[in-house]
């Protein structure tokens, strides 16, 4: 069984135009997958049906299934479907809300009813682990884009998500910022997460198992399959 | 030409000088690419250079006039600037509208505004159906091509660009890049904050490292 | 002592001082109770570390407001003994100077009682307000406000500047045309602010925010002892100040 699957998912938002046309995916376990496209082909789209969120918090037309070890994501409430498969907006600044980091990542948790010493726990070892500590009482809206990005990627984790999907994780950041993710991103690997990347620009690529070019609502292996 | 004398400055609350003492020449005929590390100042040096803030010691000049004494109306005639946030820039229904915006505030005639709209919406690919879409639900490139071509078809003397390419495409950071050669070219001056190493390789005449 | 400064307050504390000050200054109508308060609530600012400096400027953009509130006042509140004659006319009557006083004075005691509450961290007073038994999503909405109000804030900022760049001439525009002007420019301003307001939503709905009725907190507010003193002896000495003003009020 994949660690994700998605089966033919088509997508429409309301009085729209179909933007998903028969999407077909299987993700394992420490893979990296990129899937580029030019701008406006429907990557972010993609990105939320692949975690539930379409069709669970957007309107549209959805019809296929995507399954995160074995469970369908449409049939679950978002806040479940998240422990499985959780998105890193494009646009940290959406995702990040509290004041301070550690705050942030506590979050999730707090919503489950976690216990609070055990939620302490598990907040100082994601930061050690990304090594966020020294900002655990910075405000997250403070912090470099790349950091920004890292704190909401740890917060998606700390609901035991398998499956990171990111939206533009490189865009607009500078060299630093970009080595941040990397990192971050070679670390959720080595755990036996899945990744799997959106971009309009191939940064990603070198370091991924596999690269899907998406045109026309549809996904590709080869770039020349893709072009107009 | 822009010049940069001795200028100082830091924002309100903060602690550190972002300039202090700092002097530069924008050509026009130059191509400049602005670089340097997070926190330098790329971006506070845009926003002196609009005229947004002002230094609190030096001057900036343009074709020889203290900026001083200008508003931002009167600035933007000399430079149009593309800030790095589209979605700050965008306040039209439609593209159509976004990029006739600059020029209808130039007085021009109405062919001239419509040759111009359809010129640029050629150029930067938003042409047919988006002419007429909203900016606000579009993507991330998207809205910054919107945003490049509302700028650059006002035509101003000098040209500012604050990181244009991070959102867009191959293809269009090509057709930007090659844009911008020629806009220097034609004698008029570019500016662009970027960290895209290629970009700046290909197409920058010359870059300033801020300190 | 570090623990009487106010920034190292409980949260509750000081929403309690917040709260109790600006109901006064509602409450009293008497100038002669409302200038202790003002005088009670200045020494309590400076005293927990504010500096004046700090005080000053909060204060500051509201004096011009209140200096002309003072002036309208004087001018037309007629009641009472004169006080002040000009060319054979009364210019100022011991009515209007209360009238002005009241105003002014209620006005600065709630901007100072606010410098009280600004000495903290927004995370304290979400806490503050959870612990106090406030529902949670309240607490959390006027958390986001006061978070994303300076970010709009800034937004419509830039979309000015950018507009005016583009050639559109606000400072000198005809006031018309200047507000027609703020109108268009504020529509996507609105308009992008609910729709990150909608995506932060969903964000939040995909960390299981209201998942459940309640939630835990990995942090907790604890009154100290020094806490508790401070609160008492603030509850006391307003009491006290009121009470005083109150006689001297009925006195006079």
């Amino acid at each position: 069984m994949s660690l994700l699957e998605a089966r033919d998912i088509r997508f429409a938002y309301e009085g729209g135009e179909e933007i998903i046309s028969g999407v077909s995916l299987a993700v394992e376990s420490g893979e990296a997958i990129v899937i580029t496209g030019l701008s406006g082909c429907g990557k972010s789209t993609l990105c939320r049906c692949l975690c539930g969120m379409i069709p669970q918090a957007v309107e549209g037309d959805f019809s296929g299934a995507v399954l995160c070890l074995g469970k369908n994501l449409s049939d679950l409430p978002l806040a479940e479907s998240a422990q499985l498969a959780a998105l890193v907006f494009q646009d940290a600044d959406e995702q990040l809300i509290c004041s301070a980091l550690e705050d942030e990542l506590a979050f999730g948790p707090e919503n489950l009813c976690a216990e609070p010493s055990g939620i302490r726990r598990a907040v100082d070892e994601m930061m050690e682990r990304f090594g966020l500590t020294e900002m655990a009482l910075r405000d997250p809206s403070s912090l470099s884009g790349g950091q920004k990005k890292l704190a909401a990627a740890a917060a998606c984790l700390m609901l035991g998500a398998r499956v990171l999907i990111f939206d533009e994780p490189m865009a607009g950041l500078d060299a630093e910022s970009r080595g941040i993710v990397l990192a971050a991103i070679e670390e959720l690997l080595s755990r036996g997460c899945a990744v799997i990347a959106v971009e309009h620009d191939l940064e990603l690529a070198p370091y991924a198992t596999r690269v899907l070019y998406m045109r026309g609502g549809r996904l590709y292996d080869a770039p020349e399959e893709a072009s107009p | 030409m822009i010049s940069i004398e001795k200028i100082a400055f830091s924002y309100p609350k903060a602690k550190k000088l972002i300039f202090k003492d700092f002097s530069a020449e924008f050509s026009p005929g130059e191509a400049v690419a602005v670089t340097g590390k997070n926190g330098c100042g790329k971006t506070t040096l845009v926003r002196l250079l609009t005229g947004i803030e002002r230094p609190s010691a030096g001057r900036i000049t343009i074709d020889g006039e203290d900026t001083a004494g200008m508003d931002l109306f009167e600035i933007g005639r000399l430079i149009g600037c593309v800030f790095q946030d589209p979605a700050r820039q965008l306040f039209c229904r439609t593209v159509r509208e976004e990029i006739r915006f600059g020029l209808e505030n130039m007085g021009l005639s109405e062919d001239e505004i419509e040759s111009k709209t359809a010129k640029w919406a050629e150029f930067f690919r938003l042409d047919g159906k988006l002419l007429e879409s909203f900016p606000g639900t579009m993507s991330g490139g998207e809205k910054q091509r919107v945003v490049l071509a509302a700028v650059l078809a006002m035509g101003t003397r000098y040209v500012l660009l604050d990181e244009p390419t991070s959102s867009i495409d191959m293809r269009a950071r090509r057709a930007l890049g090659e844009l911008l050669r020629d806009i220097a070219a034609e004698g008029r001056g570019v500016i662009f904050v970027s960290h895209e190493r290629s970009f700046i390789e290909s197409f920058a005449t010359r870059e300033l490292v801020l300190p | 002592m570090s623990s009487l400064r106010l920034e190292n307050l409980d949260a509750r504390v000081k929403l309690f001082m917040l709260l109790a000050l600006s109901t006064s200054a509602v409450f009293f109508r008497s100038p002669k109770v409302l200038l202790p308060i003002f005088l009670f609530t200045l020494a309590l600012v400076l005293a927990g570390g504010v500096s004046a400096r700090d005080a000053f400027m909060r204060v500051r953009g509201a004096l011009r407001l209140i200096a002309s509130l003072f002036i309208l006042q004087c001018l037309f509140n007629r009641s009472g003994a004169p006080l002040l004659r000009a060319f054979g006319a009364t210019l100022i009557t011991r009515g209007g100077i209360a009238a002005a006083a009241y105003v002014a004075l209620r006005l600065l005691i709630v901007l100072l009682s606010a410098l009280i509450v600004l000495t903290g961290q927004r995370r304290d007073y979400l806490l503050a307000l959870t612990q106090l038994k406030a529902p949670y999503e309240i607490a959390f909405m006027v958390m986001a406000a006061l978070h994303f109000l300076p970010l709009l804030r800034e937004q419509a900022r830039d979309v000015m500047n950018a507009a005016q760049m583009r050639g559109a001439r606000i400072k000198k525009a005809p006031i018309v045309k200047r507000l027609r002007l703020y109108v268009t420019l504020s529509a996507p301003i609105v308009a992008g602010a609910v729709r990150k307001s909608e995506q932060t939503a969903v964000a939040m709905e995909a960390r299981a925010f209201r998942a459940y009725p309640r939630r835990t907190s990995m942090r907790r507010l604890i009154m100290k002892k020094s806490d508790w003193a401070v609160f008492a002896a603030f509850a006391v000495l307003l009491a006290a100040v009121i009470a005083g003003g109150v006689i001297w009020s009925r006195a006079g």
